[in-house]
């Protein structure tokens, strides 16, 4: 198996890696550059714990290879917001006890700033479908969709 | 994970020629959102090398010229799904891509990969069969067309060679008279794998009689196809409920006669009520 | 009450929005190494050989164990100890390990265990719990004759008389499906070998850190005080992260005081559903009588639950399912059986419900039937038979110590939902696609009852800045357990909630607490906090009272200070008091340990009062049902829940949206295929679980009758908001398509042809979509 050199922009740092060919993104994020937040739950595309944002693109970053990305900007859930400046959503998402056991929230923030990039203003079915691609088995999601929706209405 | 080496050819000719270099060793990677699952889960052992094509840009585009519409198969689903080109002129591809999967896999997975990979539930290839779709392979100096129907020979079987690629995927746009449809049955609403769908292109006459008629269901048949015994019970008529009824029957007898599944007690009524909706789609009338 | 009864924040949330809680899969630790478990291919066979030497050849694997190896017990259990942590001679299940491997890393110790070589001799194994029970039926346990793995009996009254007093006798079967937890997080655990003496320390998606603790000592022969287990934050468990944790953590441990350092081991997706427990798949026979007026006079209750390869929890499962077989009504004669029968399928036990869920839907179809057969209302029939205040349970037990809220759960229920209107709209439709409105109803023992010991320890300790730290030997388990504690630290203490910080569970720190299941945190580990906190608040008063020269009776507490009532200017803050009572060389840290009231239990008749409380819940479902292809859609679930006292309103709400959730899957999508032991949807593929697109809009009433018991009267909710989901679905769906479904879940098949197609399919050995 080779190895390939890549420049990543990871939550606006850059950082020149050395990867396996087979790295998967998820593990980059998780293992080489220790940003944990990105979670995984299945890695097969289904469950969306790994969701991050590559070059303004939703995706499952355990269906990537890090070798792919070469240039590209990665954007996870550690580039969020911080415990003093919180994203809106972060706010939201705790403000509408939109967190459980938190094993989904990362990747449900992302699917949800990756919307609100596009569509500023979703409706209810909009929002649904925006996160569609992340399963949560604790809260059956209505306290995520409110607090989505309240941050739209907050950013605006 | 399976272990391989990766490339990343600049150009198309570089891609080519690593296939042919490599024969029948090498795949090529273009969303990875078949190909990747299928390493991880190790069943790919004979695949030592990955030849990836993101980077390729010019198989990444949606073109349009006076009669038809050509897609690169680097185009993702989320960019077929909002199209305006593909909306207006093949909407029923448009709608059979928004349904694939969740946002992340239709920013990710390719029309290319879709078609290639051919599984009997490809979203894409129903619609893209019932448009008359032909697709373009190519090799180092050397190139052939195909339609979909004959590329696509069975389950995840296809006609392309090792050292080919797909490099186009194009067809005729709707003209503004023909209606279309597209019906597709999942067991949840987003993120499931289609159990059937049916791609419906109807085109009428001014006195409402239908002068072309195109049915392509999917996972019904082992491999992609129209089925005339449909199309024939609507050409020439207005459809009413019961001729309506009557192609869909006529879908579901295509059905039975290429084999009896565990499936096929519950596929059988099913894929009737699919082709009615569809074809009720195209026609514009209510189906609920 | 100012923190508590009020919706505050999760305590929990800001590290988890920011990606910085740290989860089992994201510890690290120096010269970390990764371990893996080789699983046997065949659900059963005899151990021949195993041949690890290549394995152990390749460089960067530090070692290779077997069951050899163990140097304790091979096998745990909370109740029968005959689980393999490793097996020995026999593999009983598709989720037995043979051996384990710790590497450099994890692709190292993938390409080990490819290496291992074991011969195995296939043994004919048991897949249908019907032929496990027969006469002459290999015995997959020695010591279990019959394959038995539970087996309980109520007896009631006579119940050949009551269906001879009856004028309507009803019959039917009801089958329940194998179903997965599918927390996000799949199951990690990491050993740490403890520096400087003997020991190791664990950490980890621990859902019960006590019951992994008293593994671990059996199966490494170590003492209790040598195992230190502490808990990750937890991805989800619903019951599900017990013996499997008890099991990675042993192995985790095994190969790190074998190599000396520290071990992590993570399940894939597809390792954790094969080698998980799942929920009993049920086969329940019930016979009910009852006079023309519809007034319940005799149940016969015949239930096999298949327990798999190992015991676990069926024994405890099964006997909250003896207890309310019969649901919330009175009937005055009653014979239930149920047996737990081992086969060699993946083994079942905890999961959110407990034994529950299966039987409600028994219990709650039959009810529907038996309205139908006497041209009832359902609803009707519930409020002739539903139990009040003063009524006895199959249990013999007289429900008068709580407010019994059936009648309010089921009124508040049916109101907010239109169901009477709906249901008569709904009465008579034609067309493609058809709505239901339907509803059931339950009734829960709170806490273990008396499946068991029942008591637990919290402790709360005041620094001297004021800040508190709450440690509690209940876990958290993404269900809110921290902030109702702090809320109820808080409360106690008049102070508000940031000075409370909760300690992750850590078993050498508190006293053993019982494991965190059965929706017992709030109410059992909710008691100890508030003792604990009285305690220390009783110290403080002493130093108060001094410092504002006045009687106990006169203070008033809150918002962070202490003041006189009749003047509040003569007032210290809670800092002050906390200073006052340290320089006086008071303790300001004390322990509660709460025990819970008592029950009692007859094993011979199951007669007892079996829970010292209950609670109460009432759902409504309305679906719309595609008659030609079978696909239901959900619109709106209803649901009305006695939770005695919310402690945080938001957290119960997102208790209940959470449970019907679930509940939606069980009833619709969800069953885990498995075809002679193997497990065949091994990953969310497969095995579909609701998406945020599959819910509906689901209206939450919060019934609030505080219990004698309960911190501030606080019960329970976990679990109740589950288990009638299904019923009440499928009731609806009855409604809807004419005709009722008798297995779950209701998928497209079962709906559009009333009958399952699943079986069939691995028979005939063909894939497809
Ligand atoms: C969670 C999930 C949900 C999904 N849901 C759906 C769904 O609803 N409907 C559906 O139809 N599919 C679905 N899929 C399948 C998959 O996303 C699609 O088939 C997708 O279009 C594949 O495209 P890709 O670019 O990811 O292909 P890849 O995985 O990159 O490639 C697939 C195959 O095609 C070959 N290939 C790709 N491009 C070319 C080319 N230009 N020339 C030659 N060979 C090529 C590859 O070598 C490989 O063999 C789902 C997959 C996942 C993981
Ligand atoms: S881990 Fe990537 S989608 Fe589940
Ligand atoms: S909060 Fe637990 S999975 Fe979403």
């Amino acid at each position: 198996m080779n190895k390939l050199p890549v420049t990543l922009i990871v939550n606006g740092r850059e950082y020149k890696l050395t990867v396996d060919a087979n790295e998967r993104l998820l593990d980059t994020l998780r293992l080489q550059l220790r940003l944990t937040g990105t979670k995984e739950g299945c890695g097969v595309g289904e469950c969306g714990a790994c969701s991050v944002i590559l070059d303004g693109q939703l995706v499952n970053s355990c269906m990537v290879l890090t070798a792919q990305c070469d240039g590209a900007r990665v954007e996870t859930v550690e580039g969020l917001g911080t415990a003093t400046k919180l994203h809106p959503l972060q706010q939201a998402f705790i403000d509408y006890n939109a967190v459980q056991c938190g094993f989904c929230t990362p990747g449900m923030l992302m699917a949800a700033k990756a919307l609100l990039d596009k569509n500023p203003d979703p409706s209810e079915a909009e929002i649904r479908q925006g996160l569609s691609g992340v399963l949560c088995r604790c809260t059956g999601y209505k306290q995520i969709a409110d607090a989505v929706k309240a941050a739209a209405r907050e950013e605006k | 994970m399976l272990g391989f080496d990766l490339y990343r050819p600049r150009t198309l000719q570089e891609a080519l020629k690593l296939l042919a270099e490599f024969k029948g060793s090498a795949r090529v990677l273009a969303g990875g959102t078949d190909l990747l699952i299928s390493l991880r889960a190790r069943e790919r052992e004979d695949v030592k090398n990955i030849i990836d094509i993101t980077s390729l840009r010019v198989l990444d585009f949606i073109q349009e010229d006076d009669s038809r519409l050509r897609l690169g198969p680097l185009t993702a689903h989320a960019q077929i799904a909002d199209s305006p080109h593909i909306r207006q002129g093949a909407g029923l591809l448009a709608a059979a891509a928004a349904a694939i999967g969740s946002p992340q896999i239709r920013n990710r997975g390719t029309i290319g990969g879709n078609v290639v990979n051919a599984a009997v539930c490809a979203d894409t290839v129903p619609p893209l069969v019932a448009l008359g779709a032909s697709v373009k392979l190519e090799r180092m100096e050397e190139c052939r067309w195909l339609p979909l129907e004959e590329f696509i020979t069975g389950p995840n079987r296809t006609r392309l060679e090792a050292d080919e690629m797909l490099t186009e995927i194009a067809f005729a746009k709707l003209t503004a008279t023909a209606g279309w449809g597209f019906t597709r049955l999942a067991r949840r609403e987003a993120m499931a794998i289609a159990r059937m769908n049916v791609a419906v292109v109807l085109e009428r006459d001014s006195r409402g009689r239908v002068v072309t008629a195109r049915i392509a269901p999917g996972a019904v048949l082992a491999s992609p196809a129209r089925i005339p015994q449909a199309e024939n019970i609507l050409l020439g008529q207005c459809p009413d409920e019961a001729l309506i009824h009557q192609a869909g029957q006529a879908v579901a007898t295509a059905m039975t006669a290429s084999g009896s599944r565990w499936s096929t007690p519950y596929k059988e009524p099913a894929i009737i009520a699919l082709t009615e909706r569809a074809i009720k789609q195209a026609l514009e009338v209510e189906w609920r | 009450m100012h923190t508590v009864n009020r919706p505050v924040r999760r305590v929990d949330a800001l590290g988890k929005v920011l990606g910085e809680s740290r989860y089992g899969a994201d510890l690290r630790f120096e010269g970390m190494l990764y371990g893996k478990v080789l699983r046997t291919p065949f659900p059963y066979a005899r151990i021949l050989n195993i041949d690890t030497a290549r394995a152990l050849a390749l460089p960067g694997v530090e070692a290779v164990l077997t069951a050899a190896d163990i140097p304790g017990l091979h096998t745990f259990g909370t109740v029968i100890p005959n689980q393999q942590v490793l097996a020995k001679e026999v593999v009983r299940y598709h989720g037995d390990g043979v051996a384990l491997v710790a590497a450099a890393t994890p692709a190292l110790a993938q390409q080990a265990l490819d290496l291992i070589r074991v011969q195995y001799q296939e043994l004919a194994g048991i897949f249908d719990p019907a032929q496990a029970m027969a006469e002459g039926a290999p015995l997959l346990h020695a010591d279990s004759p019959g394959n038995i793995a539970a087996h309980h009996v109520l007896e009631k009254g006579e119940v050949e008389e009551g269906f001879a007093r009856s004028d309507i006798i009803l019959e039917r079967e009801y089958e329940t499906q194998l179903v997965e937890h599918a927390y996000i997080e799949p199951e990690v655990a990491v050993a740490v070998p403890q520096a400087g003496h003997r020991g190791v320390t664990v950490y980890g998606s621990i859902q019960n850190p006590f019951s992994c603790r008293k593994a671990l000592s059996r199966i490494l022969g170590l003492k209790l005080n040598e195992i230190r287990v502490i808990q990750s934050f937890m991805g989800g468990s619903f019951g599900g992260k017990d013996e499997i944790m008890s099991a990675l953590c042993a192995r985790a441990a095994l190969l790190a005081l074998k190599t000396g350092k520290p071990v992590q081991m993570v399940n894939t997706r597809e390792e954790s559903i094969r080698e998980g427990y799942k929920r009993h798949p049920y086969k329940l026979r019930y016979k009910v009588g009852a006079t023309r007026e519809g007034k319940l006079m005799a149940m016969e209750i015949k239930i096999i639950a298949d327990a798999g390869a190992y015991a676990s929890q069926t024994p405890f499962v099964t006997w909250r399912s003896v207890v309310q077989a019969t649901g919330p009504y009175v009937v005055p004669h009653v014979r239930t059986n149920i047996y737990g029968v081992y086969t060699n399928n993946c083994y079942t036990g905890a999961f959110r419900g407990f034994g529950s869920p299966q039987i409600i839907f028994a219990q709650e179809s039959l009810l529907d039937e038996l309205a139908e057969e006497l041209g009832m209302e359902p609803l009707e029939l519930r409020r002739l038979n539903g139990f009040r205040q003063g009524s006895v349970t199959a249990t013999g037990q007289k429900l008068d110590n709580h407010q019994v809220s059936l009648m309010e759960v089921l009124d508040k229920a049916v109101e907010k939902s239109d169901y009477l209107a709906k249901r008569r709209q709904y009465a008579a439709q034609s067309g493609r696609f058809r709505k239901g409105i339907g509803l059931a109803c339950s009734f829960r023992g709170c806490s273990l009852g008396a499946e068991g010991v029942d008591a637990t320890g919290a402790m709360v300790s005041v620094q001297y800045d004021g800040s508190v730290y709450v440690y509690s030997g209940l876990a958290e388990n993404g269900q809110g357990l921290q902030t109702i504690f702090s809320q109820i630290a808080a409360e106690e203490l008049g102070i508000s909630l940031e000075r409370v910080r909760f300690m992750e569970t850590d078993t050498a720190l508190i006293p053993d607490g019982g494991p965190t299941v059965a929706s017992r945190s709030t109410l059992m580990g909710g008691n100890a906090v508030r003792l604990a906190a009285a305690k220390v608040r009783e110290t403080l008063l002493g130093a108060a009272l001094e410092k504002l020269r006045a009687a106990a009776e006169e203070l008033a507490w809150g918002g962070d200070r202490i003041w006189v009532k009749a003047d509040p200017s003569r007032s210290i803050s809670f800092e002050e008091a906390v200073n006052a009572a340290c320089a006086k060389g008071e303790l300001l840290t004390q322990l509660g340990w709460y025990k819970a009231p008592r029950v009692s239990w007859d094993d011979r008749h199951g007669q007892g009062d079996a829970y010292f409380t209950y609670v109460y819940g009432c759902q409504v479902a309305e679906v719309e049902v595609d008659m030609e292809t079978g696909y239901t859609r959900v619109l709106k679930i209803t649901a009305a829940h006695d939770v005695g006292r919310a402690i945080n309103p938001e957290t119960v709400r997102g208790q209940i949206y959470g449970g019907v959730a679930q509940g939606l899957g069980y009833a619709l999508l969800e069953e885990m295929q498995q075809h002679e032991g193997e497990i065949k949807s091994l990953n969310f593929d497969e095995y579909l679980i609701p998406g945020i697109c599959d819910m509906p809009e689901i209206e939450a009433i919060i019934v609030e009758n505080p219990d004698g018991y309960g911190p501030y009267g606080a019960k329970t909710i976990g679990e109740p908001t589950l288990e009638v989901t299904a019923p009440a679905i499928a009731s609806a769906v009855a409604q809807a398509t004419g005709r009722r479904l008798r297995q779950l879940p209701l998928d497209l098949e079962r709906v559009l042809l009333g009958r399952s197609l699943q079986k069939e399919r691995y028979k005939r050995r063909e894939g497809g979509c």
